[in-house]
C-alpha cells in the first residue's frame, strides 16, 4: 500500500497544514477602523494654507525636495516667509500646549534654502482653450503671488510694477539683516521662470492710464501701502526728522546715510523695528518710543526680543506732541505721558493721556514709523470705499494686498493674491465660486488650498477635511517631551557692524529633529503605531503611495489602532 | 541597527485571540524579528489555544505544540537536533506564558539554561493564567484581582529576571509591545548570541486585566513610564543596561486604568509605589555600576 509520507507522520502526531486565514474573524466585531484626516491648527492659521504636517513629515524623512514642492504648491515665497513671516502657525501649534511649539518657520526657510537651484524651474499646467490674458498691477508679495498662481493655472499674465525692480515691501521695506536680497532675488527668479510678461517701471495711472487695461480679460490690483503717514505734530518737517518708509527705502537702495550719536524711533510696529534695528547698525544709540506698552506692540515678538538683545532701549506710554530745536544742534522731542485704559474696538487697551505729565528727550535724529497708507488716487472712484478697495469691485476687477480690508502682513498679502487667482480662474471658467471655495477651504480661518483646487478643477471629488484637530484629541503618551532647537545667531559684536543676516537657520540634523517633533495633528505620518499594535496584523501602510489599508474580513474591531493613533487619524465606526 | 518596519507576518490572520490581545501583538512582533528561518515551540496556554483548530494553524513557521511545563526542553531538543543536522541557520524560539515559566515550567527552564542550550525563550507575561479563566500565578502583581484572588493578590510578583540572571546565561531582556522597535531589536540581538536567551515580554491582556479592548499598547507604555516594568537587558547575568529613560509617572496612571486594580485603597497604592521605587533604585544602581561596560 502506498501511503503519503505526510499522512504517515500524522499517524504519530496530528499536523495542521492549513491556514487560519480561511476563518473570517472579522465577523466577531461590530466596529471597524476608518481613516479620517483633519486639518492641523497650524495649517488653518497659515494664511497661505501651506500643508504644514505634510512638509514637516517629508522633512523629517529627509525627503527635502518633496517637502519644498509641498510648500511651493501653496506659497510662492517660502524663503521670504521662512524669514519674515509673523508665523501664526507656531502660535497655534498644538505642541505648544504640551512643551514647545514646532519650529515651523525655521523649517520653511530650511527646505527653501536647501532646495537646489535646478528645481527652481516650475511648470505651468496648460489649460488650453480656457487660457485668458490677465493684468496684475503691483509687484509686491500679493501681485507676485497672484501672477504665480494664475500662471500655474495656465493663464497669460502681464505683471506691472511702478518701480524698476519687483518685490515691493520685500525689496524696499524689509532690511537686509532680516531678509537678504539674494534670497528675494532667487524667489522672484523662480516665479519669473513661469511665462509671465514683465513690465517694470510702468506706473498704472501715471505712465499708462488704467483704462488701457480694459484689453485684458481680468485685472488684479495690489497697490502696496507706500504713502507715509505723518504724525501731524509741530516740527515734523524739520531737518533730521525722517519718515520710516523713506529711511528704509534709502537703506535698501544702498544709499549712504549718516545718523547722529542718538536716534529716537517713534512707533511700535514692524516698520519701527526695522527702522530702529537698521539705525543701530548705522552706529547710533536707539530708543523706541511707543504710546502703549511692550505687550501691545504690533511688531512680531521675536523682532522685539532680538532688538532688545541688540541693545535697543524702549520708552513706553509716551506720545509725541512737539519736536523743536534742542541744545547743540540737537532735537528736543516733547512727549505726553500716557496710561492704559479700557479696550478699543480691536480689543487692544486704549492709550489715554495723563493730564499735565510730559517728558522731553534730546536726540540727534528722529525717525517716525507710525504706519503707511495706500495711494488710491489713480483707482476709479467707484472701486474705493472707506480708503480701501473691495475684493471684487467689478466683475473683471479683483484686488488684494494692502489695499483691501485685511491685516497688512506678507502672508496675508500672498494669501489674497492666491485667493484672487482662484476667484479669477473660477469666474473666467464660469464655475460657481461658492461651491468650489467651500471644498478647498483649509479649516475655518479663510485659507485656501491650491492642491485641493487643482484636484477639484480636474473634476475629482476630493475636498479639504472639515474638522480641525485639537490638542485634546492627541495622545501625548506617544510623544517624548523635547525642546525646540535654539536657532544659531551671529554674535552681537558682529551683527551690529553690518546688515548681514542675523539668524543662521537650521543645520540638517537640527532640521530633521525639529520636523520630527511635529505631532502631525490629524494627518497620518506613518509612525507605524497602528501597524505595530494591531494584534491581527491586518493593517498595512504605504508611505510612498500614502495609503493605509485594513483587511476588514479579519479585523475584530478591537479599536487598538484608533486608540494608539497619536494624531487622531483613525476613527472607529459601527458597521452592521 | 535600522530595522525595516513592514516585514512578512508569520502570525496569520484568523487566529482566535480576543479582540485587542496584547499577546497576539507581541508574538507577531517577535515572529517578524525572527524571520522565516525559525522553528517555534508553543505550549498549552493562550498561544496554544489561539493558534487555530486542526487542520488549520495561525503560525506561519513550523511550530511544535508541546506540553505545558516543557517549552524550554522541547526547544532545546529541537535545537540540538538541528545542530546535529548542521542546520545552524535555523533558530528555535520557545513561547510560554507566565504560568508555564514562573510556576510550572521553572525547573525545566532552569535546567535548559544551566546547559546553555541554544534557544530563545520568550515568556509572554500577561500576569495570570488567562487561558483557563484568570487564575493567579506567581507573575500576578500585588493586590491584583484574579478569579482566585477576589480580594486582591496578597503576594508580590516574582522577579523572574533575577532568577534568570542567577544562571549567568548570556542574554536576558525585558521588552513590551508598547516599545515595538526596542522589542524587535532585542530579538535580533538575541538571535546573534549563542546559548539560552530569555526575553521577558509583558503583554497586557484586556480580558484578564479588565480593561477596554483598545488599551493594550497604552498600558504597556504606562507600565514602562511608571517604572513598574523597566526596559533593560542583562548580559552574562552581570552586565545590566537600561534601554529607556522613563518619565517616572506615578503608578496610579498605570493602575487606575485597569479593572483588576480598581479596588485598591490609597495605602495599597502607596505600597505599590514604594515597591516600584525601591526596585527601580536597585536596578539603576546595578546598571550604573556596569554601565561603562556595555
Amino acid at each position: 500500500m502506498n501511503i503519503h509520507p505526510d499522512l504517515l507522520n500524522e499517524l504519530l502526531i496530528p499536523i495542521s497544514y492549513g491556514s487560519t486565514a480561511v476563518i473570517e474573524t472579522g465577523k466577531w466585531g461590530f466596529q471597524k477602523p476608518y481613516t479620517n484626516f483633519m486639518t492641523a491648527p497650524c495649517q488653518e492659521a497659515c494664511p497661505a494654507g501651506i500643508n504644514i504636517p505634510e512638509f514637516l513629515y517629508l522633512t523629517s524623512e529627509g525627503r527635502e525636495e518633496e517637502a519644498f514642492f509641498s510648500v511651493l504648491r501653496e506659497n510662492p515665497l517660502p524663503g521670504v516667509c521662512g524669514r519674515a513671516c509673523f508665523h501664526p502657525c507656531e502660535a497655534n501649534c498644538n505642541r505648544s500646549q504640551y512643551d514647545e511649539s514646532v519650529s515651523i518657520q525655521a523649517l520653511e526657510r530650511y527646505v527653501s534654502d536647501r532646495a537646489s537651484i535646478e528645481i527652481d524651474q516650475i511648470q505651468p499646467i496648460p489649460c488650453g482653450e480656457s487660457a485668458k490674458s490677465i493684468a496684475v498691477v503691483g509687484g509686491g508679495p500679493s501681485g507676485l503671488s497672484c501672477a504665480y498662481f494664475l500662471s500655474i493655472l495656465g493663464h497669460r499674465v502681464t505683471l506691472f510694477e511702478a518701480k524698476k525692480e519687483l518685490g515691493g515691501v520685500l525689496r524696499w521695506g524689509i532690511p537686509e539683516y532680516r531678509l537678504p536680497k539674494s534670497v528675494l532675488k532667487r524667489e522672484i527668479r523662480r516665479i519669473l521662470s513661469l511665462p509671465i510678461e514683465l513690465k517694470t517701471g510702468v506706473a498704472i495711472g501715471k505712465d499708462v492710464p488704467i483704462e488701457d487695461l480694459d484689453r485684458f480679460d481680468a485685472i488684479y490690483l495690489s497697490p502696496g501701502a507706500g504713502l507715509k503717514v505723518s504724525l501731524k505734530i509741530e516740527g515734523e518737517a524739520m531737518k533730521r526728522v525722517w519718515k520710516g518708509g523713506e529711511f528704509l527705502e534709502r537703506i535698501n537702495s544702498k544709499e549712504k546715510i549718516r545718523l547722529g550719536k542718538e536716534t529716537l524711533v517713534i512707533g511700535g510696529g514692524n516698520t519701527a523695528m526695522d527702522v530702529a534695528r537698521s539705525a543701530l547698525r548705522l552706529g547710533s544709540k536707539v530708543t523706541i518710543a511707543y504710546r502703549r506698552t511692550r505687550n501691545e506692540m504690533p511688531a512680531i515678538k521675536d523682532e522685539i526680543d532680538e532688538a532688545e538683545e541688540e541693545g535697543m532701549r524702549f520708552e513706553f506710554l509716551v506720545q509725541p506732541v512737539k519736536i523743536r530745536q534742542g541744545q547743540k544742534r540737537r532735537l528736543a522731542v516733547t512727549f505726553q505721558r500716557m496710561k492704559l485704559g479700557g479696550s478699543d474696538e480691536g480689543g487692544r487697551p486704549r492709550a489715554i493721556p495723563i493730564k499735565g505729565k510730559f517728558l522731553t528727550l534730546e536726540t540727534d535724529d528722529v525717525i517716525t514709523a507710525v504706519g503707511e497708507q495706500v495711494d488710491l488716487s489713480w483707482i476709479p472712484k467707484g472701486f474705493v470705499r472707506g480708503g480701501l478697495i473691495g475684493l471684487n469691485p467689478s466683475p473683471k476687477v479683483f484686488a488684494g494686498g494692502d489695499a483691501v480690508d485685511q491685516p497688512r502682513t506678507i502672508a496675508t498679502a500672498i494669501a489674497s493674491g492666491k485667493r484672487a487667482a482662484m476667484s479669477m480662474d473660477i469666474s473666467l471658467r464660469g464655475d460657481s465660486e461658492e461651491a468650489i471655495l467651500s471644498r478647498i477651504q483649509v479649516g475655518n480661518k479663510g485659507s485656501l488650498s491650491m492642491a485641493s483646487y487643482l484636484s477639484v478643477r480636474e473634476g475629482e471629488t476630493s475636498a479639504e477635511p472639515k474638522g480641525v484637530a485639537t490638542y485634546q484629541q492627541m495622545n501625548p503618551l506617544y510623544f517624548a517631551p523635547s525642546q525646540r532647537v535654539k536657532i544659531r545667531k551671529r554674535s552681537r559684536a558682529k551683527t551690529l557692524k553690518n546688515f548681514s543676516e542675523v539668524n543662521m537657520g537650521l543645520r540638517a540634523d537640527e532640521a530633521r529633529f525639529s520636523a520630527s517633533r511635529c505631532f502631525s495633528c490629524g494627518t497620518c505620518n506613518y509612525c507605524y503605531n497602528c501597524y505595530f499594535f494591531c494584534p491581527e496584523g491586518v493593517v498595512s501602510l504605504d508611505p510612498f503611495s500614502r495609503t493605509r489599508t485594513v483587511d476588514f474580513s479579519h479585523c475584530k474591531g478591537c479599536g487598538t489602532c484608533a486608540k494608539a493613533c497619536p494624531r487622531a487619524v483613525v476613527e472607529m465606526r459601527i458597521t452592521l | 541597527m535600522v530595522f525595516q518596519e513592514q516585514q512578512p507576518n508569520f502570525l496569520r490572520t484568523g487566529h482566535a485571540a480576543c479582540a485587542g490581545c496584547g499577546l497576539a501583538a507581541g508574538m507577531k512582533l517577535v515572529f517578524q524579528a525572527m524571520g522565516h528561518k525559525t522553528i517555534a515551540v508553543i505550549v498549552p496556554s493562550c498561544e496554544g489555544s489561539i493558534g487555530g483548530v486542526y487542520p488549520n494553524t495561525a503560525y506561519g513557521v513550523p511550530t511544535f505544540h508541546s506540553a505545558f511545563e516543557i517549552a524550554a526542553p522541547t526547544a532545546a531538543g529541537i535545537a540540538n537536533a538541528l545542530k546535529i543536522q548542521g542546520k545552524d541557520e535555523i533558530q528555535v524560539v520557545a513561547f510560554a506564558g507566565d504560568g508555564g515559566t514562573y510556576d510550572i515550567g521553572l525547573a525545566a527552564l532552569s535546567g535548559v539554561t544551566k546547559n546553555n542550550d541554544d534557544i530563545i525563550y520568550v515568556c509572554l507575561d500577561n500576569e495570570a493564567y488567562m487561558n483557563t479563566g484568570i487564575q493567579v500565578s506567581s507573575a500576578t502583581p500585588s493586590y491584583a484581582w484574579t478569579g482566585t484572588t477576589p480580594e486582591g493578590n496578597p503576594r508580590r510578583k516574582k522577579n523572574i529576571m533575577e532568577i534568570m540572571a542567577a544562571h549567568y546565561n548570556p542574554y536576558s531582556a525585558t521588552a513590551t509591545i508598547g516599545f515595538p522597535r526596542d522589542l524587535q531589536q532585542k530579538i535580533v540581538k538575541a538571535k546573534s548570541i549563542r546559548g539560552t536567551k530569555f526575553i521577558h515580554l509583558l503583554v497586557p491582556c484586556p480580558t484578564g486585566w479588565r480593561t477596554p479592548s483598545d488599551l493594550a499598547p497604552e498600558l504597556s507604555i504606562l507600565a514602562v513610564e511608571t517604572n513598574v516594568f523597566p526596559l533593560y537587558e542583562v548580559e552574562d547575568g552581570r552586565r545590566y543596561t537600561l534601554n529607556h529613560e522613563p518619565r517616572s509617572l506615578p503608578v496610579q496612571e498605570y493602575l487606575l486604568k485597569q479593572g483588576r486594580f480598581k479596588h485598591l485603597n490609597e495605602e495599597q497604592i502607596r505600597q505599590v509605589q514604594m515597591d516600584v521605587d525601591e526596585e527601580w533604585e536597585r536596578l539603576k544602581q546595578r546598571a550604573g555600576r556596569f554601565a561603562s561596560r556595555k
